[in-house]
């Protein structure tokens, strides 16, 4: 693997697997996403991050592809065909994995992208905004609906929050 | 001065921004004392974040099951690219430092004392040697790729980026032997200059650095050697000119000689 590529191809992996839910598919994503990424390279800056920009052209192509597929079957399809024995033997070998990640398939697209690109892949809030084109808010408000879910799916009713949740100082974010 | 808060409280998208590493130092502290404190929520910031572990070992361990090997190629494609990406953007830098390289010996032979003399430029090219054979080299590897991304050449004169936006510099006239491949303007210390890719007469890959300079003056080609690059400088009027390549000095001379008419 090209050194300046060889740390970027699992995670880029795993947001594709995380974007569609099925191996096949997410290796096709990394695909197109590296063949628009060549086709674009004369558009990247060096003094970029090179981990953002590939995650960025995942999440337009993988956005544009989406579109083309509206008729697709659901996130719910695909979850059954994951865990259905037509599902490649290579896929998800733990059980306990499986479930974690069946838990994020059922998110919603946008919060689950949210909840990976931050959660996952450690990018800061800003960056995750500006990758998906959304106000930071959005961003935060998505993974913090996400994160409700995921407590949710694993029947951890939220409760005991403080009362100062209703009052919101600016974060000091620090990335 | 109102008194300073000596502490805000603790709120839903702290814990959020710490569970997901996003908290200044002093910020983070406060969380954690606040936790510490709240027992209930800080069993739930634990889970938050044993759940973002469990999400990242689990697709990582999903995604590694995934064969490379439909993407060896084009990754390998990819990243030549972006190393010739890299390559072009230390590039620039280093074409500004060596032009720098033949507007200082030009300005050193010509003003300087001690610098009268062309062999001391020897003492002068050393500094940016590295900079300005890495300049030619990265041209010869986007030459090799044919990667250059520059504007097709002008022989005559080309507007150069700078803050007075009518400034042109005059590029010497190219003899038929020459063939013009690729121009590319670059701002060397606030001055105008260009960057030009030639095939000469022998079909060599050549480099002519086109400087502006602050003083008038005609001097006639002199070359010197940097490790396996020559370099041959003039200077017509009010502007400077660098020629490098990779072959024979005399015959470089020769070529900045006839450039330079």
């Amino acid at each position: 693997m090209h050194p300046l590529l060889k740390d970027h191809i699992l995670p880029l992996r795993r947001y594709a697997l995380a974007l569609t839910g099925d191996a096949d598919q997410s290796d096709d994503l990394v695909q197109e996403t590296l063949a628009r990424a060549i086709e674009g390279a004369g558009s990247w800056d060096p003094r970029r991050d090179l981990r953002k920009w590939l995650f960025g052209i995942m999440h337009n192509t993988h956005a544009s592809g989406r579109r083309r597929r509206s008729l697709e079957k659901s996130v719910a399809g695909e979850i059954a065909a994951m865990s259905s024995d037509s599902a490649p033997a290579s896929q998800f070998t733990s059980v306990h994995f499986s479930e974690t990640i069946a838990s994020l398939m059922r998110l919603p697209d946008d919060q689950r992208e949210v909840m990976v690109l931050i959660a996952v892949e450690a990018f800061s809030y800003k960056d995750a905004a500006e990758m998906l084109n959304l106000p930071i808010g959005t961003v935060m408000s998505r993974l913090a609906r996400a994160r409700e879910a995921l407590r949710a799916e694993q029947g951890r009713v939220e409760q005991g929050r403080p009362d100062e949740s209703s009052h919101r100082p600016d974060l000091r974010l620090v990335r | 001065m109102p008194e300073p808060t000596i502490q805000e409280p603790v709120s839903e998208l702290d814990l959020m921004a710490y569970v997901d590493d996003q908290l200044d130092p002093e910020r983070r502290i406060a969380v954690e004392d606040h936790l510490s404190r709240h027992p209930v929520l800080a069993a739930q910031i634990m889970d938050d974040l044993r759940q973002r572990d469990e999400l990242r070992l689990a697709l990582s361990e999903a995604a590694s099951t995934i064969s490379d090997h439909r993407l060896e190629l084009p990754a390998q494609r990819l990243g030549r690219r972006l190393s010739l990406r890299i390559a072009l953007h230390r590039n620039r830098r280093a074409i500004a430092a060596s032009i720098l390289v033949g507007a200082g010996w030009l300005a050193h032979s010509m003003f300087g004392g001690v610098g009268a003399d062309p062999a001391s430029a020897a003492h002068i090219l050393p500094v940016y040697a590295d900079e300005a054979v890495e300049a030619y080299r990265n041209v010869l590897v986007e030459a090799r790729y044919d990667a250059v991304p520059w504007g097709r050449g002008e022989q005559e004169r080309i507007a150069a980026p700078a803050a007075d936006a009518g400034a042109t510099i005059p590029l010497p006239h190219l003899p038929a032997a020459f063939a013009p491949v690729a121009s590319h303007p670059v701002s060397a210390g606030g001055s105008n200059a260009v960057q030009m890719l030639i095939h000469g007469p022998d079909d060599e890959l050549l480099t002519l650095f086109a400087v502006e300079t602050d003083s008038f003056s005609i001097e006639p080609p002199h070359a010197e050697a940097v490790r396996d690059v020559n370099v041959a400088y003039w200077q017509s009027g009010w502007f400077a000119y660098v020629l490098s390549g990779t072959g024979d000095q005399k015959e470089l001379l020769s070529l900045a000689s006839r450039l330079s008419r």
